[in-house]
């Protein structure tokens, strides 16, 4: 083991008592309670499917947290990436939160199915079974569902769900025993080394292998690790993509896209991404991980997410396009509903910025990933889009009124608020208890080619050479320069329209005249303006964050 | 991968990498000359069929009414997609600092150029009269005539040359500094050519900053182009109503199938490569299995696809959708369908195993069946659904000629002529970039 490993050692020390900071534990019961009053207030108010659907979102959305945590434990095995191994404890225990998740999820079910029967119009026996055999693709007519009997009916449907996220629970727990048993096994040593008297949680032993050295159980530890990566990958794959086309893509049952379940458990691994990054940057000096969850390992992160923020862009540009191109009706009326339709297409514009155009532009930057608040800013920018966006998958599914329910839409922002809640709370209980770094695990060490040139020496410390104060105008400056950004580029869509004006005749002056009736509306003023002002936002707080932030691209 | 096995193989000093990699060139050995020979002499085949092509008229190849997107538009997909794998080798594993990308981007990135080069002669094959390719083109032109920009082949036209512009660049930019090495060891005119083609490199401080920014820079551009090419080449097919082409998942499975392929073909051509050079200490076992461990992670991602294909065309109830993956699978044609399941998601699982995917034969001879497959899933979704349109009276099956199958000779001889001028001329590996898995040549460490 290389010197940097000696700090293991403090991690470790810290370990024993620690227990979960008051101000986030009340966070979190408060946020959990707001979530109840929020369902409370919407199945008061009669709105019952927009009540079940928050719900349906919570469960989604908790979900893919906390598998998208394994699946980064299992992405680190596969790839043997050593870059991104100081956070490979703290993904994990967000799985802690997936036997939650299954059980929500069965109530929510149970609710659904033999409840309120609110989400899903072919649920309705009657209707699948009355037509038998009819073929019809129109879209809503109630005939296209009918010829889905067997896929759409509703016990097949429920035992898919519960088995599909009973199975995942499984694989993952297995995968956490086969990482955590080697950790606990060093943790226990070291601390009765340094503490005679130590005596480890009885819950410990249920995790620790009976293998005693340390660096054989590691070795165990992680080829369990690499048989269940494949296992898990492709589980991951296949059952979030039938999760995906059940719980969503059925609420309009005439429609289908192939790429839907891609589509969902990339967003859902994207969503994973950014709540590790938050929890790993927040967490650093309460859990002592300074010296492992550096600037440089946010950094990485932070290119990452970047990756993942244009290929959330690329699959929905890549779903939209060929749908809207083609303009087929069983097809075109879902994106219609969400994109044209005035009570809902603010919506999605507003998708559009929070989930790609603002965080794609402030993630270009360098400064944004090396800095705590300002990384935590954007993650959390990346957090409530996609929740909008899930939102707009969900929503338009069970609410017909031609006018938005702003009341609806606040208490169902109350309820994912309460799901977080809960997984915040979970997550970071189970982390005070956890060594929140894989102790063992041989990738921790830089590469032993890397040493000579990056020795662990220089990379350890995650110095936030900024104040705090100096973060926070860092993080308002990014976001305002993304947002406006953001906006800006959305106005210029709007800006032009087909009803006649000075454009064509600007264009027909210099030659051109293909251009009949294209006109620069009157919100492109804004538009440009807002764009310019984000754009200068942008290049001034990158310029200074650049500077503040020296090292590596 | 063991530590152990890569420690073993890493160059020994700075000039035994000058020396091992500079070696083969300019030096034509039996083989290479062999090989140039057989690949002239397809290349010439081929361009015999297209002269006859364009002498008789495009009745000589098997394309007529319904089906007019054969083996050339096949082809054309099967070489942009071998395209792919060099700029994923050499710009995005450079961005995530994948070491064992440094022994195989060189080559890889020259298959690229030489595969978009080739693709590149098919539209042209198509088009039939090869005199009016500019129009593919927007020039200006008194009559105001423009392409039909609302097209996807015109994104096509757009996609592949920004691609390929790029990846000659990117290219070019990583050949400079091993170009200065090769001008160094030699004498004389080639001096003089290598003189020139180095761009005045002396590898200074200032000229390695510049180099690194600029690298990193091209890197960062080409990067999303692996995702957009091919994109925009799955758009052909994606953007009609087509049933079997009107797919949304077409471009992510694209783009995974084109890097399947290419990382396929990498294995295929740097096997030989490396034992004829005897290259054993830059190019081995360790790049050969993360090439087959990207094979089977993109293997699983083209499985997932066809399965999510026919779930997708059951579950929507669609009879034209319905009908063609019904056909695919059991019609006339179905071999097609079934030679594309078991090499590309079958046979690759073999590599599973890892003592079998550290097996050289068997690395080379399932990367030749991957080559395979991938062509036949092309075909596989070219031929069939026009084969079987909406309309059963104008239902007909799609066979190449022999004009067809000599034009595919000639375009893989095509590439392999590019691709044997390449090895004897320019550094088939990075020389600069294995130096630095070299332990540097100072006193004492550098930790201090």
């Amino acid at each position: 083991m290389s010197a940097g490993r000696l700090s293991l050692d403090a991690v470790i020390d810290a370990m024993p008592g620690r227990q979960l900071p008051g101000n986030v534990r009340n966070g979190a019961i408060a946020a959990m309670l707001a979530g109840l009053a929020g369902f409370g207030a919407l199945m008061g108010t009669g709105a019952v499917a927009w009540g079940m659907g928050a719900v349906l979102i919570g469960i989604l959305y908790t979900m893919a947290l906390a598998q998208g945590g394994i699946m980064y434990g299992v992405i680190m095995v596969g790839t043997e990436a050593r870059w991104g191994r100081p956070l490979k404890r703290i993904a994990e225990t967000m799985a802690l939160f997936m036997p939650i998740v299954w059980v929500a999820m069965v109530l929510w079910l149970v609710a659904t199915f033999f409840g309120t029967g609110a989400l899903y119009p072919w649920a309705d026996g009657n209707i699948v079974t009355e037509t038998g055999a009819a073929i019809d693709i129109a879209p809503h007519s109630p005939a296209a569902w009918s010829a889905k009997p067997l896929w759409l009916s509703s016990g097949f449907f429920i035992a898919r769900q519960v088995g599909i996220l009973g199975f995942l629970v499984v694989v993952d727990m297995m995968f956490l025993k086969a990482s955590l048993g080697p950790d606990l096994l060093m943790a226990s040593q070291r601390l009765k080394q340094s503490n005679p008297s130590f005596v480890a949680p009885g819950w410990w032993s249920y995790f620790m292998p009976k293998e005693t050295d340390v660096e054989k159980a590691a070795a165990a530890g992680l080829k369990t690790q690499g048989i269940l990566m494949p296992v898990i990958g492709f589980a991951y794959a296949l059952g979030f993509s039938f999760l995906a086309f059940d719980l969503l893509m059925s609420m309009s049952p005439w429609w289908y896209t192939n790429m839907f379940g891609g589509w969902f458990f990339m967003s859902s691994f994207w969503t994973a991404l950014c709540m590790i990054g938050i929890l790993a940057v927040s967490s650093r000096n309460w859990l002592k991980t300074g010296t492992y969850v550096t600037n440089i390992v946010t950094h990485d992160l932070g290119k990452l997410v970047l990756a993942l923020c244009m290929f959330w862009a690329y699959t929905t540009f890549a779903q939209i396009l060929p749908i809207w191109y083609s303009n087929m009706p069983e097809e075109i009326d879902y994106l219609l509903v969400r994109m044209s339709l005035p009570e809902w297409q603010w919506l999605a514009k507003l998708v559009a910025v929070t989930c790609f155009l603002a965080p794609f532009t402030i993630l270009i930057g360098r400064g944004v990933k090396k800095m705590s608040l300002p990384f935590v800013g954007v993650l959390s920018l990346i957090l409530v889009g996609v929740m909008l966006e899930r939102t707009l998958l969900v929503m338009p599914a069970v609410f017909f009124g031609a006018e938005f329910p702003v009341f609806n839409f606040a208490m169902g922002i109350l309820v994912w608020i309460g799901f977080m809640g809960a997984f915040v709370l979970v997550v970071a209980s189970a982390m005070a208890k956890l060594p929140p770094l894989p102790l063992s695990d041989p990738f921790l060490d830089p590469h032993p080619w890397d040493v000579h040139v990056h020795s662990l020496r220089h990379h350890a410390h995650h110095d936030d050479t900024q104040s705090k104060a100096n973060q926070l105008r860092y993080m308002m400056g990014y976001l305002v320069g993304g947002l406006a950004t953001g906006f800006g580029i959305l106005g210029l869509y709007d800006s032009f329209g087909w009803v006649g004006g000075p454009l064509n005749s600007d264009f027909a002056g210099v030659g051109f005249t293909g251009l009949d009736n294209l006109s620069r509306l009157a919100a492109s003023d804004w538009s440009i303006v807002t764009l310019v002002a984000g754009v200068l936002i942008l290049v001034v707080v990158n310029n200074r964050a650049w500077r503040d932030t020296a090292g590596g691209y | 991968m063991d530590d152990k096995y890569r420690e073993a193989n890493r160059p020994a000093t700075y000039a035994a990498a000058n020396r091992d990699i500079i070696r083969p060139l300019l030096t034509p050995t039996v083989m290479w000359v062999a090989a140039f020979v057989l690949a002239t002499a397809a290349m010439v085949y081929g361009g015999y069929c297209w002269y006859l092509q364009i002498t008789w008229g495009m009745g000589v190849a098997g394309i007529k009414h319904p089906t007019f997107w054969g083996v050339y538009i096949v082809t054309f997909v099967f070489w942009v997609g071998i395209g792919h794998a060099g700029t994923l080798i050499s710009a995005i594993l450079y961005l995530v600092r994948s070491r064992w990308r440094t022994g195989v981007y060189r080559a890889s990135e020259a298959m690229t150029i030489f595969a978009v080069m080739t693709a590149l002669l098919f539209p042209a094959l198509h088009l039939g009269r090869v005199w009016q390719m500019y129009w593919f083109f927007p020039y200006p032109n008194q009559r105001e005539l423009w392409m039909n920009f609302k097209s996807p082949l015109m994104w096509d036209v757009f996609a592949i040359s920004t691609y390929f512009t790029i990846s000659s660049v990117f290219f070019y930019v990583g050949l400079v500094p091993d170009m200065a090495i090769v001008r160094d060891h030699s004498t004389g005119l080639v001096k003089r050519i290598y003189n020139i083609l180095a761009l005045g490199w002396r590898g200074t401080n200032k000229q390695w900053h510049s180099y690194m920014a600029a690298y990193g820079f091209f890197a960062a551009f080409a990067a999303p182009l692996v995702l957009s090419v091919h994109s925009v080449v799955s758009w052909d097919f994606a953007m009609s109503n087509t049933a079997g082409w009107h797919s949304t998942l077409f471009p992510p499975y694209f783009v995974a199938g084109a890097i399947f392929s290419g990382c396929a073909m990498v294995i295929t051509l740097l096997m030989p490569m490396s034992y004829l050079f005897k290259w054993h200490d830059y190019v081995n076992t360790w790049h050969y299995e993360s090439l087959a461990k990207m094979c089977l992670l993109t293997s699983g991602i083209l499985t997932y696809s066809y399965f999510m294909e026919y779930f997708i065309a059951w579950y929507s109830q669609n009879p034209y959708e319905q009908y063609i993956f019904y056909w695919r699978t059991v019609g006339e044609q179905w071999w097609i369908f079934a030679t594309m399941v078991v090499c590309n998601c079958i046979i690759p699982l073999v590599w599973y195993k890892k003592a079998w995917r550290q097996n050289h034969v068997i690395l080379f001879v399932v990367s030749i069946f991957v080559n395979i497959g991938m062509w036949f899933e092309r075909l596989n979704i070219v031929a069939s659904s026009t084969s079987r349109s909406f309309d059963p009276s104008t239902w007909d099956l799609y066979w190449p000629t022999v004009v067809e199958w000599g034009i595919l000779l000639g375009s893989a001889g095509w590439f392999s002529f590019w691709f044997l001028l390449f090895a004897k001329t320019l550094p088939g590996v990075a020389i600069t970039e294995i130096k630095e898995m070299v332990e540097p040549p100072v006193k004492g460490s550098l930790e201090g």
